[in-house]
């Protein structure tokens, strides 16, 4: 048996004081070539819910939340791509709109719900869109994992070539 | 049938991985001393090689649609503000404020880290059809400069029964910051009271809520307002044609 005696020989009170450094990350892990699932496109709707287009990762250890905006080079279009540029006079044959779904993935914690199905289906990027994640968080959110859905209406009408967009993922804090 | 499809081709695609994080030292600057400089440190958690550039930007937030108003100033020398970051590489980047040394309310900004698109000057490849979807990051901080001692100030300056653009009777409110300092407020719990056609304040009907439009985060920075209609509560008159709202 091993007996030990600690005598604490100190005196006066302690300040534990910690700082948490503010994270804020986003993994983006987009499928980039769509190129074998276009055909489908030009003839059918994407399926109910759309088809998965990125999957992408955020932490953040702010309590109040963080905001997710989406922003569009070509305004929700995929657009027809020529000699590394997008075509400058835009026909009806150039280009496929499209909306997005965001939705929960599998993976990692979200600090709070998902925002309401209004605020985050069939956004269109026509414009800047913005998503709220700020309701309710009890705990940090931590590589949670959020798929893009995109939708499209069949279009027979296009052109053959390169369709591209580039869309930029913003996270931000508030 | 054709929902198989789409599964055997998504297996097809490639899975590039854009991993960007960043953390602030401190959103508060102080205008002079040591605190006037904070580190932000910038990862890339990916596999490849991104440039990214930093910047900030003076933001002004839209009292009724609560959307950021930005724009582009030199009030913080940021060193470095370009950055090409190695996979797994970390770099520190300084931020010093060099704007004016005396402030009379607390400035909001936002320090932007924003992958630069390097990949758009690809060959086009020799196929019928082809799409490409490309990915960037930018990550967006929210930093103020203060004065010291700044201080927050919240009310509900005017409450008034309003219709809505869809046509609904709604409770419109004025929440005013007539404080030196930004505002967090989280799931904000309001006191309503109907008001009689006397402008009398009917109290023993008053009661305590958190509106649905309150339960998130609202930020009213220094000295600004910001506006949110409310949806009727269920057990309020429709004859009431006045309220009063306090926080």
């Amino acid at each position: 048996m091993l007996c030990v005696s600690v005598t604490a020989g100190t005196s006066g009170k302690t300040a534990p004081k910690g700082e948490v450094e503010n994270i804020l990350e986003m993994n983006v892990v987009p499928f980039e070539n769509l190129s074998s699932v276009l055909p489908e496109f030009r003839k059918y709707d994407t399926p109910v819910g759309g088809v998965i287009i990125a999957a992408f990762t955020v932490s953040n250890n702010d309590a109040n939340g963080f905001q997710i905006s989406l922003k569009s080079e070509q305004r929700g279009r995929l657009v027809r791509f020529v000699d590394g540029q997008f075509v400058s006079n835009i026909k009806d044959g150039d280009y496929i709109n499209y909306t997005l779904n965001l939705e929960r993935g599998p993976g990692g914690q979200l600090g709070g719900e998902m925002p309401t199905e209004s605020e985050r289906k069939n956004l269109d990027l026509s414009n800047e869109v913005l998503v709220q994640f700020d309701d309710q968080l009890d705990i940090s959110t931590i590589e949670a994992e959020l798929n893009l859905m995109l939708n499209t209406k069949a279009k027979e009408n296009l052109f053959r070539g390169q369709y591209k967009d580039v869309i930029t993922f913003v996270i931000a804090d508030l | 049938m054709r929902s198989k499809i789409w599964i055997v081709l998504l297996g097809a695609l490639t899975l590039p991985m854009f991993a960007l994080r960043v953390e602030l030292s401190n959103d508060t600057f102080a205008t002079s001393g040591r605190s006037a400089n904070r580190n932000l440190f910038v990862t890339n958690n990916s596999g490849k090689m991104i440039a990214l550039e930093v910047y900030a930007q003076s933001r002004i937030v839209n009292e009724t649609t609560g959307i950021d108003e930005l724009d582009d100033i030199e009030d913080f020398l940021i060193y470095p503000n370009q950055l090409l970051l190695q996979p797994d590489e970390q770099q520190v980047v300084t931020l010093t404020w060099v704007g004016p040394q005396e402030l009379p309310e607390e400035r909001a900004f936002r320090i932007v880290v924003e992958e630069l698109n390097l990949s758009l000057d690809e060959e086009s490849e020799d196929e019928d059809m082809t799409v490409k979807l490309a990915a960037l990051t930018k990550v967006v901080k929210a930093a103020y400069v203060a004065p010291e001692n700044a201080k927050a100030n919240v009310k509900v300056s005017k409450s008034e029964v309003a219709t809505s653009d869809t046509g609904k009777k709604v409770i419109r409110l004025t929440l005013k910051n007539t404080g030196t300092a930004h505002k967090i407020l989280k799931q904000t719990l309001i006191k309503l009271t109907p008001v009689d056609a006397s402008g009398k304040q009917l109290k023993d009907q008053s009661w305590e809520y958190i509106p649905d439009e309150l339960n998130g985060v609202i930020n009213i920075l220094a000295r600004s307002q910001r506006i949110i209609e409310i949806e009727w509560p269920d057990n309020l008159s429709a004859s009431v044609t006045e309220v009063n709202v306090t926080l």
